[in-house]
């Protein structure tokens, strides 16, 4: 672990997030009136390029890198707190928020990924527009009657995967609970007299995990006694030191794995079969009733790691059972904390999945910006990199993602049993394996089709 | 915290601004070669999904010609994502269905035109992607490019005005419940 103070000097500095809050929101400003009103052309659109070739493949790699900061610049943020600040009524976020918005995140995000492949939101400039609209709607609702940021906390889509890879990131905010011991005004999670407390209701003494922390530095702005602490850590080391494994962010994971998968798969010439025969399988014409056959496709890529991980965690607390009482025996406890394993997997697939988009058409952008001037320069690539070359990064960002999981679940073994016990370790190594073995496959179809 | 806003507002009407202007500006180029004359008239409005007719004109010092093999096709201007994604042939040749002819084997993976008088002939043409659109017109061994702007279809009003309403009645209600709950409270 290494403290970071330069990190900590941005987050104490009076015009971090604001300033980049407020480039963000123009930008937002400008995305939805060019998906509302600029061609319905993606690809001559600056708005959907900047969007969808940018900042979504983005978004994963900089959870890993920047923990949550994005959440802490995001315009829906930005103009929750101006909503708030004009007419909110602040009213504490509802029991059933609390008790389930893990939960109703994990879901969220598979609805919108759901909507996306069956409006084609990503290539229609309309529907991104619609899109972006409903998440404003959410925002100014919550921002004018919940208190803080009660949106990004329990409501959010990208919550989910923003909590699971801001786990496996590289930056750590924490207190030092002697400083703490004194301090009775906890101007941290109230707020201070220039700047508001935590606006997702941490208290940073109690913090044990980098899942909701979004670095906007008002603790440390607010904190006199200086014990806040930024560091830089071993990315997924977070993964196996808590004790406190979420069930939803186990779900999650595996969830994530399977929409990758099925992401990747709808870019193969084998789609289409796929297709038919799900038509076939249930009687009906896959294109004419295809938001009935994404679904049951989207069901099955996704219920198929999460099956694993239970087949898993059932052999694994076996295992687990024959060498230590004190272990997670319980089939769920298991599921839960090995869960945790397959974080960095479903990272690896989401940013290799990202990269795939920015390295083979995000050069399209500055083309796309200059055809908003009405300005069409000659014929130019969309691509920065050769397939191949683009291929060979992805397959070594799954590898070193399977590679972690691997190492994590090791770790997890040897802190619960205090060594490796195969038996418990060995069907979770297996699920690892298979998983990776399906992401290679799609990503070498992938390769032998372009060429 | 003042000049943060300051500058944060700045960037955000130059954004504004600059987009603006985008969206209000046009052009428009065509390109001739071969030893034919060629003439296109372009509806004003090119609109996604909507059918519109074209008509080129085809002459020969200065006399009409007839009987030609006229076909329209479309290239794009550079390679997008909506290209990246597109399967269509290679030079962009994509123009949904046109109209059958008796010069339709000459013109294959593009629209015909159907002679429609001296010279002239017609191609019904529904485009199928919104934007800057080259449309290439070739007759008698010339060729024509036209740049075209493809219009999108507008937002949905009944979209757009459900969101305003939406956005009013949150912070009307909002406003007024805050002045319940808080009498005399100003904004913290």
């Amino acid at each position: 672990m290494i403290e970071a103070s330069w990190i900590k000097t941005v987050l104490r500095s009076r015009i971090y997030p604001s300033l980049l809050q407020w480039i963000t929101t123009g930008a937002f400003v400008l995305v939805l009136a060019l998906a509302l009103f600029g061609p319905n052309n993606a690809g001559q659109n600056f708005g959907m390029a900047l969007v969808w070739l940018v900042w979504w493949p983005l978004l994963p790699l900089s959870f890993l890198l920047a923990g949550r900061s994005w959440c802490a610049v995001c315009p829906f943020a930005c103009l929750m707190d101006r909503v708030q600040q004009g007419v909110g009524v602040r009213l504490p976020a509802p029991l059933f928020l609390r008790r389930h918005g893990p939960w109703m995140i994990a879901v969220m995000f598979v609805l919108v990924t759901y909507v996306d492949e069956v409006w084609g939101i990503h290539s229609n400039a309309r529907s991104t527009g619609y899109l972006l609209l409903v998440v404003l709607a959410l925002a100014v609702f919550f921002g004018a009657f919940f208190e803080r940021r009660t949106f990004c906390r329990y409501v959010c889509f990208i919550g989910g995967i923003a909590a699971n890879y801001s786990r496996a990131g590289v930056i750590q905010l924490r207190a030092e609970p002697d400083r703490c011991r004194d301090c009775v005004a906890q101007p941290c999670y109230h707020g201070a007299q220039d700047t508001p407390g935590c606006p997702v209701f941490l208290s940073p003494p109690s913090l044990q995990d980098s899942a909701m922390c979004h670095l906007c530095g008002n603790c440390v702005k607010n904190c006199g006694p200086d014990a806040i602490r930024v560091s830089l850590r071993r990315p997924t080391v977070e993964l196996w030191e808590n004790r406190r494994p979420h069930l939803s962010a186990a779900v999650l994971a595996a969830a994530v794995i399977g929409i990758v998968m099925i992401e990747q798969s709808a870019l193969l010439r084998s789609w289409n079969p796929l297709l038919d025969g799900t038509g076939r399988m249930l009687h009906i014409d896959p294109y004419v009733y295809y938001p009935l056959v994404y679904a049951v496709l989207l069901a099955t890529f996704m219920a198929a790691p999460l099956i694993g991980l239970m087949l898993a965690a059932f052999l694994s607390s076996l295992g687990f059972r024959s060498v230590s009482r004190s272990a997670p025996a319980r089939v769920l406890e298991n599921f839960a904390t090995f869960g945790s394993a397959l974080i960095p997997l479903a990272l690896a697939g989401h940013v290799a999945h990202g990269l795939y988009h920015l390295l083979t058409r995000s050069r399209s952008v500055p083309f796309a910006f200059l055809a908003m001037m009405k300005w069409f320069p000659g014929s130019a690539g969309a691509a920065w990199l050769p397939n191949s070359v683009v291929f060979l990064v992805e397959m070594a960002v799954l590898i070193s993602g399977a590679a972690s999981s691997v190492w994590v679940a090791d770790r997890l073994s040897r802190r619960l049993i205090a060594r490796v016990s195969w038996a418990a370790c060995l069907p979770h190594a297996i699920l690892l394996l298979a998983l990776l073995a399906a992401n290679l496959y799609t990503v070498s179809a992938m390769l032998t089709q372009m060429r | 915290m003042k000049g943060t806003k300051a500058v944060g507002t700045a960037l955000v009407a130059c954004i504004l601004v600059g987009g603006a202007l985008a969206l209000a500006g046009a052009g428009r180029s065509t390109v001739l070669n071969g030893d034919c004359q060629l003439a296109a008239q372009i509806p004003a409005a090119v609109r996604k999904g909507h059918v519109t007719t074209l008509i080129l004109q085809v002459r020969q010092n200065g006399r009409p010609v007839d009987h030609a093999a006229a076909c329209l096709a479309t290239a794009p201007l550079f390679v997008s994502l909506e290209d990246v994604l597109d399967t269509t042939p290679a030079g962009g040749v994509d123009l949904g269905s046109g109209p059958d002819s008796a010069v339709r084997p000459a013109c294959t993976n593009a629209i015909a035109g159907t002679q429609s008088g001296d010279g002239r002939y017609a191609f019904e043409w529904e485009p199928d992607t919104a934007g800057r659109v080259n449309l290439i017109f070739s007759a008698a061994g010339s060729t024509l490019i036209v740049p075209v702007d493809v219009g999108s279809e507008p937002p949905s009003a009944i979209i757009l005005i459900l969101f305003a309403t939406f956005v009013a009645a949150v912070l009307i209600t909002a406003g007024c419940l805050r002045r319940r709950l808080r009498p005399g409270g100003a904004a913290s």
